[in-house]
């Protein structure tokens, strides 16, 4: 039997000089969702060094940036994390009217929230559903995904469109919604938080899913800060930082919600247990700002007049927003002359992620490893955009 | 020694927790359709109204603004407008659309200033229609000539002509006017 | 957004060299602007000072600097690289920004002092020609080792093929032209 002894000890195992295989997992591997690739050396089943190769996805996004006028570049958001596109489109629409001084109205701010919201739910619910699989049950990936279905089936309503969605535009959103979306809404919740008791029984509770998971890959609150982590992956090592509190934008501030936070309920605080059931809590607490937007929203206009060509003053900016897979910011750089903007850099919850790979590998069984880089919710495109 | 039996009890009790979850979906309806053949109804019809689906434009609405190509970020949409004999304003030349490029980002319906005053799906010039099946065999099959390349040749022709009569004219009355300076490039004759 | 201009004044007094200066001040993001030599000096204080506690950083990103002169072409004016730092306590945060030269840009590194500061200098060094020195591991990040250029310089040419390959496609819709 393993005790909590030697889950610590086999860290420390060395390896004997000339033994290590050098294997590549990924590019094209089941559990690393997109492209990415890592090059880890073994003795024998515990890897000694580890080398993460990103850039298979990388489509120059920011590139692109450069070259469009700002409403233009709206439809790319979407492809920096097309799980969560409401989210990335917020993020750079926040950003951009922040600096342009555009008003937004009040029913165009709580519809972005539904969105927002409703894209949270979708991300973690791909995020725990893919940890799942990863870690070898398939089945709770399927219930995950039927999920998500229905709240396609809501964005489908809300934006038009099931992925990618491109909802968000400079002071508004595209198109308003037929009262009985916030009905389907409302039904699906109440579904859903009956889905999430059946889950947990399904998955949670599971004795063999959560020795894959506690006391796997234990990050510590000061080492997961210093790898720059965000979002629920800060959050799980004990961390209480999230954006829509410290910072708050669109109406988050009015809204009561907690922020969860790993405390190491089966493990260790940090381990990627507590990374998986932050995610869960998270999608609870998003069902409850949900219901309070739904009782607040009101009839009203969605779109603000905006001018024609927008131009930023000169000058450079960092807007942060929260997303699913962490802080979202937009480093955003106006000659103040142009309608393109200079330079837009635009800063990941993955990418911050990745950073850790190398250094936490070490001393990991290789099924470990899957467990680990699961738990952290990669997205692919998002570390390369 | 209890540990150990304990992990082992715990392990079949969650587990065979999970299969009767799975189980009880036996007995439930399956939640899958199988598409296309087996829907009650055609899946066009569930969609919801705005649902963006493949990209359209009505001809005859068409004002050959270019507004549209003009929002589109990746050049899906190429356009061109002419005169007509015994039509006001523009008409479209050609319209195509590159479907395979397409990101069904909505900026170009937003774009269009041509409605038709119904509040319908497709109000503007350029909408989405609710289908959304069009796959091709080639990439070349993707592209979409809303006016055949024969008619569209046709009225290219015909809208050179009255655009270069009309320069002429516009040449002529310039001479006739200011007879001394000679500026022979013709006035803007339409936007051909 | 919580930038903190009083942090910012703080540092730029503890500076050893007198040359940094604060600008956007009245912004919503003042930047302390300071020399490429006194970067390690100052980051070296925002991590480890308990008066700034800035064991957070957000992001380092970087820009080449041009103008664009009235003939249409371009004046290289150098690079900036900007770091965002957050505070472990209350997540307050700066912005430093250090302007570098056109010819051989080069910093020190911070990957000592932060995790993720290596990837994210491994990407400004990527995407932007901007060295850092005593670096761990400074490679190309998104683009292939053997990539020829970096192609967020402003005046960035994309090769036309890379191994054999073409780095453009045709267009489909050239092959339906009627002009």
């Amino acid at each position: 039997m393993i005790t909590e002894n030697d889950l610590q000890s086999r860290v420390e195992i060395t390896p004997i000089n000339g033994s290590e295989i050098e294997i590549n997992m990924g590019p094209h591997h089941p559990s690393t969702h997109g492209v990415i690739r890592f090059i880890l050396f073994l003795d024998g089943e515990i890897v000694v060094r580890a080398v993460a190769d990103v850039g298979y996805l990388h489509r120059s996004i920011e590139k692109i940036a450069e070259n469009l006028p700002y409403p233009m570049f709206m439809p790319y958001t979407d492809r920096v994390d097309y799980v969560a596109a409401i989210n990335c489109n917020l993020g750079y629409a926040l950003a951009v009217e922040s600096l342009a001084g555009l008003e937004v109205p009040e029913r165009a701010t709580w519809l972005r929230m539904i969105g927002a919201e409703l894209n949270r739910i979708n991300s973690h619910l791909i995020a725990v559903g893919a940890l799942a699989m990863d870690v070898g049950a398939t089945t709770p990936f399927v219930h995950a995904i039927r999920e998500r279905e229905y709240i396609l089936d809501l964005l489908e309503i809300l934006t038009g469109t099931r992925m990618n969605n491109n909802y968000v535009r400079f002071g508004g959103v595209c198109q308003d919604v037929p009262e009985d979306f916030f009905k389907k809404t409302e039904k699906f919740l109440d579904h859903f938080v009956l889905f999430l008791g059946e889950f947990n029984r399904l998955l949670t509770t599971n004795k063999i899913f959560l020795e894959r998971l506690i006391n796997v890959g234990i990050l510590t609150g000061d080492q997961a800060l210093g790898f720059s982590f965000s979002g629920p992956n800060l959050r799980a090592s004990g961390v209480g930082h999230d954006l829509r509190r410290i910072d708050p934008y669109c109406f988050y501030s009015d809204m009561e919600f907690s922020v969860p936070v790993g405390s190491g309920v089966k493990g260790t605080t940090g381990d990627s247990f507590d990374r998986f059931i932050v995610r869960i809590d998270e999608m609870l607490e998003s069902v409850k700002i949900l219901r309070q937007i739904m009782s607040k929203i009101k009839e009203g206009p969605i779109q603000s007049k905006i001018p024609r060509k927008i131009v930023l003053p000169a000058g450079e900016s960092y807007h942060r927003s929260e997303a699913p897979r962490g802080e979202l910011g937009f480093h955003i750089v106006s000659d103040g002359k142009s309608n393109m903007p200079y330079r837009i850099k635009i800063r990941t919850g993955s990418f911050a992620a990745m950073t850790s790979l190398s250094e936490l590998f070490k001393g990991m069984m290789v099924a470990d490893v899957v467990a680990y880089f699961a738990s952290l919710d990669v997205v692919a495109p998002e570390v390369d955009r | 020694m209890i540990i150990y039996l304990k992990n082992i009890w715990e392990t079949y009790a969650t587990v065979f927790e999970g299969m009767a979850i799975t189980f009880s979906y036996l007995l439930q309806r399956p939640i899958t359709v199988q598409y296309p053949d087996r829907m009650k109804e055609s899946v066009p019809e569930t969609l919801p109204e705005k649902y963006r689906g493949r990209l359209m434009v009505d001809t005859e609405l068409c004002t050959a603004c270019g507004l549209c190509a003009k929002a589109c970020p990746i050049d899906v949409i190429e356009m061109k407008g002419g005169r007509a004999e015994g039509k006001k304003g523009l008409r479209l030349i050609y319209f195509n659309i590159y479907h395979g490029k397409c990101m069904y980002c909505n900026l170009c319906v937003e774009a269009c200033p041509a409605e038709d005053g119904e509040e319908d799906e497709h109000h503007t010039a350029i909408y989405f229609k609710k289908n959304f099946e069009g796959s091709s065999y080639t990439l070349n099959g993707l592209v979409e000539q809303f006016i055949p390349p024969d008619e569209a040749r046709r009225r290219l022709k015909e809208s050179e002509e009255i655009a270069a009569k009309r320069a002429a004219a516009a040449a002529e009355t310039t001479k006739n006017s200011e007879a001394k300076q000679e500026s022979d490039k013709p006035k803007d004759g339409g936007d051909v | 957004m919580n930038f903190a201009l009083p942090l910012l004044e703080k540092l730029k007094q503890e500076m050893t060299s007198k040359t940094s200066e604060i600008i956007q001040a009245d912004s919503k993001m003042p930047i302390l602007k300071i020399e490429a030599k006194d970067i390690r000096e100052a980051v070296k204080k925002l991590h480890d000072d308990p008066a700034f506690d800035m064991k957070y950083l957000n992001c380092i990103s970087g820009l080449h600097l041009t103008q664009t002169k009235e003939d249409g072409t371009l004046d290289l004016l150098g690079f900036e690289v900007l770091y965002v730092f957050s505070s472990a306590r209350d997540f307050s945060t700066i912005a430093v920004r250090v302007d570098l030269p056109e010819k051989n840009p080069a910093i020190d590194t911070i990957d000592d002092l932060y995790g993720s500061a290596n990837w994210f200098e491994r990407e400004v060094y990527d995407l932007l020609g901007v060295n850092f020195i005593n670096s761990s591991d400074l490679r190309r990040i998104m683009l292939p080792q053997d990539w020829e250029g970096h192609p967020l310089r402003k005046d960035y040419k994309e090769q036309a093929s890379y191994n054999g390959m073409p780095t453009t496609r045709p267009n489909e819709m050239e092959s339906i032209r009627i002009e």
